[in-house]
């Protein structure tokens, strides 16, 4: 009897495809749409929720490496032994020095320089103080260049990545002693 | 009889189909199909390695404490898998043609670090492995600190609400990269996260 039950449901189903013999055809056609078509948008469902995915940029600006070109020496020439200082202008006179700053165009950049050094007689004992005055135009106009300041103020490079520099001085001559000096301009440019 | 045998041979093939393409008739413990995980950015900026960055300048780094950093929400007693996939090279504005052109790629070198204490601090973060810009890793999303694991959580039902349950966990990405003589510009390149309960299934 227990059996009997156990099999009933069974029995049913089948009694049920029987009397629906001409429906069958359909009822699989509507069966199979949900089964194509739920799973996978389930797996979606649950793929959204899953897991999430970020892309991230990586970036880096990459600025041309610097370079400063001296294009002409400071003019010390034809000084005389009464002389007891000698100004050269940055900006007027034509005894000044001059180089050209290269980087990326329309880049900004400081410019440093120590200010005050000495030249060696390279003949005969005898040191000549200087004080360094340097003037800058982004335009190779050295009239119109404006005197620069060594602190952090920024300058910027022309379209053509070029920054203009004049060096000039004071050098005191009182105690210079005759012969020939030389010594050393250090200036530096870099990126801000 | 005849048709009928048919219709029950039918009816046979089809069960087998859609056993087979029924998600929900599975029963699987290890995933975790009612939970969610999300992955935001603390903020919008790139990784970006900072200027001045020169033509041959060699080594420059992003370090930790100015990495891209990236929120993870998921449940606490949960662990997240996540994959970090990078670009070896940064590339002249992104232009795949320089890919091992060494006139205009730059190498890049992923650095990864996850914070699992519920706060976006580097103090806590821990350092993820990561070989070939390319890492696997897998933290839980509430560091367990030195206690013992607690008990199984109950399963989720229907009044589940994670939102009790979520924690927030970090991740923060740096790195290197070596610039030789390459040619002046914005160079760029890409790194996915991945982020997810269960492996297998990515």
């Amino acid at each position: 009897m227990n059996f009997r039950n156990k099999i009933k449901p069974v029995l049913l189903s089948v009694g049920i495809q029987v009397s629906l013999h001409n429906l069958l055809p359909v009822a699989w056609f509507l069966c199979l749409v949900p089964a194509f078509l739920f799973p996978s948008k389930l797996a979606a469902q649950s793929e959204d929720r899953k897991q999430e995915i970020i892309t991230i940029q990586v970036s880096a600006s990459v600025l041309q490496s610097l370079e400063v070109v001296t294009l002409q020496g400071m003019d010390f020439s034809e000084l005389q032994a009464d002389q007891r200082e000698l100004n050269i202008d940055p900006v007027l006179s034509p005894r000044a020095g001059k180089m050209v700053a290269q980087g990326s165009p329309g880049s900004s950049f400081q410019v440093t320089w120590l200010r005050n050094r000495e030249m060696v007689n390279i003949e005969r004992t005898g040191l000549l103080g200087i004080r360094f005055d340097v003037a800058g135009n982004y335009l190779d106009e050295q009239d119109t260049a404006e005197v620069l300041e060594p602190d952090s103020r920024e300058y910027q490079f022309n379209e053509e990545g070029q920054f203009y520099l004049w060096i000039g001085g004071l050098v005191n001559l009182e105690d210079a002693t005759t012969g020939a000096y030389e010594g050393e301009f250090t200036l530096e440019v870099e990126y801000n | 009889m005849r048709h009928f045998c048919k219709h029950i041979l039918a009816a046979s093939l089809m069960l087998v189909f859609v056993a087979k393409s029924g998600f929900g008739q599975e029963l699987s413990f290890s995933q975790y199909e009612s939970y969610t995980i999300t992955l935001d950015q603390l903020s919008l900026d790139d990784l970006v390695f900072e200027g001045p960055i020169v033509t041959g300048g060699g080594l420059y780094e992003v370090e930790l404490p100015q990495a891209k950093a990236l929120m993870v929400t998921g449940v606490n007693y949960l662990d997240a898998f996540v994959q970090i996939e990078a670009d070896g090279e940064l590339l002249l504005e992104g232009n795949a043609a320089c890919s091992g052109d060494p006139s205009c790629s730059i190498p890049f070198n992923l650095q990864a670090a996850y914070a699992n204490r519920g706060e976006n601090n580097l103090g806590d973060s821990q350092y993820i492995p990561v070989v070939n810009n390319f890492s696997n890793a897998r933290f839980p999303i509430l560091g367990r600190l030195q206690n013992a694991p607690g008990p199984p959580p109950p399963p989720p039902t229907l009044d589940f609400d994670q939102s009790l349950v979520n924690e927030n966990a970090y991740l923060y990405l740096y790195g290197t990269i070596d610039v030789g003589n390459v040619d002046a510009g914005y160079y760029q390149g890409t790194i996915t996260v991945t982020i997810y309960y269960e492996q297998a299934d990515v």
